[in-house]
């Protein structure tokens, strides 16, 4: 009995097998490319170490974020403190640290948001042209006529300032973009026959979608979201250097260079380091997204 | 090819509707009401009350939205300041100079830095200077402008003290702001110029040039880059979007008086029409500039220029 | 006759990442004054990057000259500086490229393409050069109220008169054709053909005509010199290859042509494809494909020899026949 069960499993067990082997050889076949790419590799390590340092900032950092002694304000980077301490005696180093969980936290998830959405829409718009496709775009049009940081500024002020606002404004900000990509990379893909021969099978219109459509227009989907977080970050960092954003004392990047502004003529390491946390996260999301493209998309590349 | 650009101007009428509409319900919805902002917290009931009749601010939010676009179509008036009670019109138009000022330099950096660049780049591929100026172009998209402003400052102001750190008085003053502004645009045109070049110089007319007997110079610089040019102005066109965006932070950073500096104050102070007003003068300066450079497709590339005149005879 | 170009053991090679493709592997040919030369092979038999190299404009990286010399009208042109080869390209010797289509800016208008060359080499006057340009569309057969027009606005047949035009331009002493007419249709195939050798006879240039094609070959050309994996396997006049073709790829080229006349044969290809020129073979390069080859020609590169005055023929079949006289590459 047992054995008869096994042998009329075995045969799907074994497709399923090649199928996943295949996706598996291009996947590899695709880390490949990647990994051969010097500059994205790079790209790669900077964001694994922020996000370990996000993950153990506990660990890392070696005083709290808000712990303030106030003798010890504004000393220059020494042994103690290795970025020095700001105003209120906080030291850099580890608000610098707490700060990598906070641009990390607004970027993915108001890319979350935004690819998300992004999709829904974009591939509603694609699927079914027409008259849908053409309200949808022109209300993308008109999102898009205002630059993405003015949207984002006009949604956080109208919200007021706090953490979740600004990822629900970047969100929102980059919904647009999303659409257009992903409408467009279905515009391609619907009229191939693969598609045709699933429709012929009867498979539903969510089902296409999901399941045979945009699986084949992931790529610049995921080039465009490696690049949009790293814009989420700055345009957030944005928004909080103009207090829209994130409130002391939270420990944002944005904030802490919003606060050190007033200090620029005597103490320039409370400005320097947050931007060059800012400038290096976002430098290797920029890389990696870079290398992603030309990881995913050889053709481009030649 | 008038009756395209007609065509394209009023195409231009819905996406601004659009523009006000969302701008202005997102400003409705937004909490605090506008007559604390103007009075004060101790006025009485009855003086706000008469000044939520004076604004229209009991009017449903359709009639509010229509009064609203009807003064801006009839009279250009974007409403009234809340902090000074003076026309957001007069405002922007005596701030936005400055600022178009502080974007025009920043896109001219832009493109003096970006497009050369770009270019040397692409035809020294894999050289030592194309390593050099690519890796630089991605710390340029990834510097956030306003430290970049402030770092800026830092060395050339508080260190080296040869520029003035605030302010703008004189040409000297424009130097660091339209570096800063311009900084992320020149690293985007730099990119685009040199991958479209590098595209455009293993074409076969570029050999059949230079079977000609033509200058690599002239190759270059005169046919390769007209050939490149489509991408880049629309890299330009959508850089101008970000860089009028930029300046709102650029603007804070060296206290220069313009339409971002206003916004940012206004957006502190919650004075709404200033904030809305601005944001619709930038978007309706920003779908200009994608209406020029749509013609300057056109001027550039015979092929869509013929595309548009097509599409003018009657079918 | 005299001789108007003369190449000698030319050898180029391109770097592609960790391999040489050997794109051209010692070749010698010769073109008289007023005649034509076809040179004849497969796509990459290294057809094109000869014919780039005269022009010294192979793409460098990753081409490079490895060897060899280059006379045009007695002087070496791999020894002129860039200044002097740009005074020579397109006044000397012009070219006329594969795929029309591609081959012109899409921006600028086509008398102007016409009016720069004539710029660059004969005159400063934009309205004499105008004057020539619209002299030369017409002559070519194209209306010289179009000289506004763009590429756009042309057919294929039409664009590839607009290059010759630029090509004849400034009456070139020798225009190098890199099959002028595969990308056309057959009907306009011949009357392209038909105009380049009335102009060529008008402006008494020579010509090197490469084409895969060997009908063209017996109706344009003097001269022929087939080519495989970036050696010159045969050369000859007409006769000697069409009565007398020696070398067995060129034999197989003819066995590749249907025949009319002979409804009964079938058709003879020849089999398996051109060697990875980055990776040929020890010895004949032909010999993998070669229905007569032996363990002698899988090892040692075969000699040229001379089997009939002005026939050359690189293959061991013929050596022994013509013992001591291999190595006289050019007679």
């Amino acid at each position: 009995m047992q054995i008869k069960r096994k042998r009329v499993q075995a045969v799907p067990d074994r497709q399923d097998d090649i199928l996943s082997l295949k996706k598996s050889s291009q996947a590899l076949e695709i880390w490949g490319r990647l990994v051969r790419n010097k500059t994205a590799m790079v790209g790669l390590i900077i964001l694994v170490v922020l996000i370990l340092t996000a993950i153990f900032a506990d660990y890392i950092a070696p005083y709290g974020y808000d712990d303030q002694v106030l003798d010890d304000n504004f000393i220059p980077p020494c042994a103690e403190h290795i970025f020095g301490t700001d105003n209120f005696g906080r030291d850099i180093f580890s608000r610098v640290v707490y700060g990598s969980r906070i641009s990390l936290q607004v970027g993915l998830i108001s890319m979350g948001f935004a690819v998300i959405v992004g999709c829904i829409v974009g591939s509603i718009a694609g699927y079914y042209s027409g008259v849908v496709d053409n309200i949808i775009m022109r209300i993308v049009d008109i999102m898009l006529a205002i630059p993405s940081i003015l949207l984002a500024i006009s949604i956080a002020a109208a919200l007021g300032p706090g953490l979740r606002n600004v990822m629900i404004a970047i969100g929102i900000g980059s919904v647009p973009q999303f659409s257009r990509i992903v409408r467009a990379s279905i515009l391609t893909v619907k009229e191939q026959e693969y598609i045709e021969a699933s429709r012929a099978t009867g498979a539903s219109d969510l089902r296409i979608i999901v399941s045979h459509i945009l699986p084949n227009c992931i790529a610049p989907i995921i080039v465009q979201t490696t690049l949009g977080v790293g814009n989420a970050i700055l345009n957030a960092a944005g928004l909080s250097f103009i207090g829209l954003g994130v409130q002391p004392p939270i420990p944002e990047w944005g904030a802490m260079l919003s606060a050190a502004r007033q200090y620029i003529r005597d103490y320039w390491w409370m400005l320097t380091f947050p931007g060059l946390a800012i400038m290096l996260t976002v430098f290797a999301l920029n890389v990696l997204g870079d290398g992603l493209r030309d990881a995913l998309d050889p053709r481009l590349k030649s | 090819m008038y009756k395209f650009i007609l065509k394209r101007l009023i195409m231009m009428i819905p996406v601004l509707l659009g523009v006000v509409f969302i701008i202005f319900s997102m400003m409705y919805l937004t909490p605090g009401s506008p007559e604390d902002m103007i009075l004060g917290e101790n006025a009485t009931e009855e003086d706000k009350q008469q000044l939520r009749e004076e604004l229209g601010l009991d009017e449903p939010f359709l009639v509010q939205f229509g009064t609203y676009i009807f003064d801006i179509v009839t009279k250009g008036d974007f409403g009234t300041s809340y902090t000074n009670g003076r026309p957001v019109t007069e405002e922007i138009l005596q701030r936005f100079p400055t600022t178009a000022l502080l974007a025009a330099l920043s896109m001219l950096v832009a493109l003096c830095i970006g497009i050369p660049l770009g270019i040397l780049a692409a035809t020294k591929q894999y050289s030592i200077f194309d390593h050099f100026a690519t890796t630089v172009s991605l710390f340029g998209i990834s510097v956030p402008n306003f430290w970049l402003g402030m770092m800026l400052i830092i060395v050339f102001s508080v260190h080296l003290g040869i520029l003035p750190p605030s302010g703008f008085y004189g040409a000297e003053y424009w130097i660091l702001p339209a570096i800063t502004v311009g900084s992320g645009a020149a690293a985007n045109i730099m990119r685009t110029t040199r991958s479209t070049m590098l595209e455009v110089i293993r074409q076969d007319y570029i050999r059949c040039i230079r079977a000609k007997g033509q200058t690599e110079g002239k190759t270059i610089w005169g046919h390769a880059l007209r050939n490149a040019l489509i991408p880049i102005i629309t890299v330009v066109g959508i850089q101008c979007g970000v860089l009028l965006g930029g300046t709102v932070l650029v603007e804070t950073v060296f206290a220069i008086p313009g339409l971002g500096k206003l916004m940012v104050d206004s957006i502190k102070a919650k004075n709404y029409p200033m904030v809305q007003g601005g944001v619709l003068f930038i978007a309706l300066v920003f779908c200009v500039i994608n209406l020029l450079v749509d013609l300057l497709y056109a001027y550039i590339d015979p092929r869509i220029k013929s595309q548009y005149q097509a599409k003018k005879r009657p079918k | 006759m005299e001789k108007l170009l003369s190449i000698r053991d030319l050898t180029i090679y391109y770097a592609s990442g960790k391999r040489t493709v050997k794109a051209v592997n010692g070749i010698s040919l010769e073109i008289e004054k007023g005649k034509t030369l076809g040179l004849v092979g497969e796509t990459g038999a290294g057809k094109t990057t000869t014919a780039l190299g005269i022009l010294n404009l192979i793409p460098k990286p990753p081409g490079k000259i490895v060897s060899g010399e280059i006379f045009f009208e007695g002087e070496d042109l791999l020894k002129k500086t860039k200044k002097e080869m740009r005074k020579i390209r397109g006044d000397k010797i012009s070219m006329i490229f594969q795929d029309p289509m591609t081959s012109l800016d899409p921006v600028v208008t086509v008398g102007d393409q016409i009016a720069e060359v004539i710029r660059l080499h004969q005159t400063n006057s934009p309205k004499e050069a105008e004057k020539k340009a619209i002299e030369m569309l017409e002559l070519v057969g194209i209306p010289g109220e179009r000289y506004n027009e763009y590429p756009h606005q042309f057919s294929g047949g039409m664009k590839q008169r607009v290059i010759i035009a630029i090509a004849l331009a400034c009456n070139p002493s020798l225009l190098i054709a890199d099959e002028p007419t595969t990308a056309l249709d057959v009907t306009i195939q011949a009357q392209i053909l038909e105009l380049m050798a009335n102009l060529r006879r008008e402006f008494g240039s020579s010509m090197l005509l490469i084409t895969h094609d060997l009908g063209v070959v017996a109706e344009v050309c003097d001269n022929v010199a087939i080519m495989y994996a970036g050696q010159i396997v045969e050369y000859g006049n007409l006769r000697h290859i069409y009565r007398n073709a020696s070398h067995p790829y060129t034999e197989g080229l003819f066995g590749s042509i249907p025949n009319l006349n002979d409804e009964a044969e079938r058709l003879k290809p020849i089999r398996g494809l051109m060697p990875d020129p980055s990776d040929l073979p020890p010895g004949c390069s032909f010999a993998p494909r070669c229905p007569y080859a032996t363990a002698r020609c899988h090892e040692e590169d075969p000699a040229v020899c001379e089997i009939e005055p002005g026939h050359l023929v690189k293959c061991h079949r013929y050596e022994k026949a013509e013992e001591g006289e291999h190595g006289s590459a050019t007679s």
